[in-house]
């Protein structure tokens, strides 16, 4: 038990109190922490470190100043740092040596072709010459050796990147994330990146994720109206019919799309059968078919939140609309409606925030231009191996989630008065 | 007292409204309906009629060394997710409904991100993350990563659990000289059981469905039976992958059933 101040305490005596019930607030945190403390060690290391490594392999840029340390600083001080002297040749030829034995090369390589085109060819091929032999040659020999293993050490463009990918951490993966043209030619000039263009990636992915959104909010008002308005049997059937594909896997539901949009499958022979269409129509591998199947999988998470809101909205309300002569349709649109603002902005968002990160319906049930930022997050991790690029566009992808879905959030929270 | 709320609105707004919508459930449950059938069609095509009904999928299914196999490593994956899981979820359950646990909200927040993260994202940190640490392309990897995404489930359905607890009870097994792991083991978990149990399921259809990671971190080793069905239908589609969904799906639904079940006997 605590022990009261009281005024006619001594002071020590009443600063001991005052200590005492700071130890066991302490303690009382402490003991409510207690159990969580498993799962904060687990988020700490398997939620919070890779995040912050995302962050890191995002800005991390060191293979050039790893593997050329002496090259990239004499190019870097020099008056003409694209057209480098004969000793810097010298210099390039002894670490490019030194780096094949360390392991450092291909790194080197494939980052110098990020930078310059034709820049992993051009160290391959001076890497080659990288003998013991040439060594003992002098400086403006060296020099001639290696623009003859590949013209592209005559121009500019390799230096140029060089100089640019000089410093340990840069802005390179994200310039490139954000569409910035960050590649040389080989004469110096920049070159446009003609495979990927990430700004149509953005706004595809957002124009996707916003239609999506848009269809799901349609059908989902009037379905979640009806679920809740409903009472007995009938509404427990209904939101049992809502949650059943929310708990069948989603693997199986874009199978399921899959199976019926495929060229002789069940949707053209409906189509057939309705006399739509006399030809079967390619439904599969199309944007129609990506926003078909990622309405049909949003669906329940959009209604549900919608459910919960119009469920605590007294049918008195709209009772008394009516009763002072207000239509049907005016009491709807003017006293329910406006109740259940907050759970449809609730269902919009969790569904548009999940829509920006799908990588797996796109990828199985669109086409080459229907996939988003996740599925180029998921090719350059694994299948081109370029972790900065990848861990830049996971940036951009959580940055734009986070700007678009917070003032949302904040809506949300200050006007459902804490009914999630 | 029941009460026709519906009076409320006239039939010619009604009428519609219920076709709208029960076209809306239609596109909600059809592709399901449609495509799991299949699995029974004879002939290897994806239309109906079917020319006759055939286990011949299923056969073809659970004869393959590669489909059982993979079914295999799924079960033992989502079980030992489950486990891992379903403890850290509980017991931190038990902390965040603590009104005295400090930054509540933060740690909440930290818990259920990874339910709203692109799992892509979460794939490549944890892929960059296990790199130098060796933990690709091995069993505990895809475990950590499936507990790290079935986690927040847990969560979830615990916590709802734990705000009906009576947490006064716990006082009264103190006071009856009973230790905290006592109190815990004899008096809260056989009452939020149903709730942990709901987690559990949940924790392990998490798992047991999960691809995206396991394209990320798992190797050969651990394919599991949604890595084969995703390989499958990037290729060609085969009446094959749709019995092993079919699988799939009766093994989840048979745990939530089971997870129902016991949650209403002991109510």
């Amino acid at each position: 038990m605590e022990m009261p101040i009281t005024p006619e305490m001594p002071i020590t005596q009443a600063e001991q109190a005052v200590t005492d019930r700071r130890m066991a607030a302490a303690r009382r945190k402490l003991a409510a922490m207690l159990p969580a403390v498993p799962l904060i060690a687990f988020l700490a290391m398997f939620l919070v470190i890779p995040l912050a490594i995302i962050v890191k392999t995002a800005f991390q840029d060191r293979e050039i100043a790893a593997a050329l340390p002496a090259t990239v600083e004499q190019i870097v001080l020099s008056a003409s740092p694209a057209l480098p002297g004969d000793d810097v040749f010298a210099t390039l030829v002894d670490e490019l040596r030194a780096a094949k034995k360390s392991g450092l090369l291909r790194p080197l390589a494939r980052r110098m072709e990020y930078g310059v085109e034709g820049g992993s060819a051009a160290i391959m091929d001076a890497s080659r010459l990288a003998t013991e032999d040439l060594a003992t040659r002098d400086a403006a020999e060296i020099r001639q050796a290696v623009i003859d293993s590949n013209p592209a050490w005559a121009g500019p463009g390799v230096w140029q990147a060089m100089a640019a990918g000089s410093a340990s951490y840069s802005l390179f993966y994200l310039k490139w994330a954000l569409g910035a043209d960050v590649k040389f030619k080989a004469d110096g000039q920049a070159a446009t990146d003609g495979t990927y263009d990430f700004p149509a990636i953005y706004l595809r992915t957002i124009v996707i994720s916003l239609v999506v959104t848009v269809l799901t909010v349609l059908i989902g008002y009037p379905m979640a109206y009806v679920v809740a308005t409903s009472s007995g049997l009938i509404g427990k059937m209904l939101v049992f019919l809502v949650l059943l594909p929310f708990w069948t896997s989603l693997l199986v539901r874009t199978m399921s799309w899959i199976v019926m949009l495929q060229r002789n499958g069940v949707m053209n022979d409906l189509l057939i059968a309705g006399g739509l269409v006399s030809e079967p129509l390619p439904l599969l591998y199309t944007r129609f078919a990506t926003v078909l199947a990622m309405v049909q999988i949003q669906l329940p998470f959009t209604v549900l939140p919608m459910i919960s809101v119009m469920r605590a909205i007294p049918p008195s309300h709209v009772r008394a609309a009516r009763s002072l002569g207000a239509s049907p349709l005016t009491a709807h649109l003017s006293v329910f409606m406006p109740q259940a603002v907050p759970g449809i902005a609730a269902g919009a968002l969790l569904t548009f925030v999940l829509c920006l990160g799908f990588y797996l319906t796109p990828a199985l049930v669109g086409g080459p231009g229907d996939q988003m930022v996740s599925f180029f997050i998921a090719r350059f991790t694994n299948e081109q191996l370029n972790w900065g690029l990848a861990s830049a566009l996971s940036l951009v992808l959580i940055a734009g989630a986070t700007v678009i879905a917070l003032p949302l959030s904040r809506y949300i929270s200050t006007h459902s008065s804490g009914r999630f | 007292m029941h009460q026709k709320r519906y009076a409320d609105l006239p039939l010619r707004i009604r009428l519609p409204l219920y076709i709208f919508v029960g076209l809306s459930l239609t596109l909600l449950i059809l592709p399901l309906a449609a495509a799991l059938p299949i699995s029974l069609n004879s002939a290897p095509w994806f239309t109906y009629p079917f020319p006759g009904i055939s286990l011949r999928w299923f056969e073809a299914l659970f004869g393959s060394e590669i489909w059982v196999g993979a079914l295999l490593n799924s079960v033992v994956i989502a079980l030992a997710t489950t486990v891992l899981a379903t403890t850290l979820g509980t017991l931190a359950s038990i902390g965040l409904v603590n009104a005295n646990f400090p930054l509540r909200r933060l740690v909440m927040a930290l818990a259920i991100a990874p339910m709203l993260m692109p799992v892509v994202v979460l794939g490549l940190g944890l892929f960059v993350f296990f790199s130098p640490i060796g933990l690709n392309y091995t069993f505990w990897g895809v475990v950590v990563a499936h507990t790290l995404m079935a986690t927040p489930f847990v969560i979830i359905t615990v916590t709802a659990t734990l705000t009906r607890f009576d947490f006064t009870l716990m006082r009264a097994a103190a006071s009856l000289g009973a230790g905290k792991v006592t109190a815990f083991r004899g008096v809260m978990l056989p009452l939020i059981a149903p709730g942990v149990g709901a987690g559990a399921v949940f924790a392990f259809a998490t798992s047991f469905d999960e691809v995206v990671m396991v394209l990320f971190i798992a190797g050969p080793e651990q394919r599991t039976l949604p890595k084969q069905m995703f390989t499958g239908l990037r290729e060609q589609l085969d009446p094959t992958i749709i019995a092993a969904a079919v699988t799939m799906v009766v093994i989840t639904s048979v745990l939530m059933v089971a997870a129902l079940a016991i949650a209403r006997k002991r109510r």
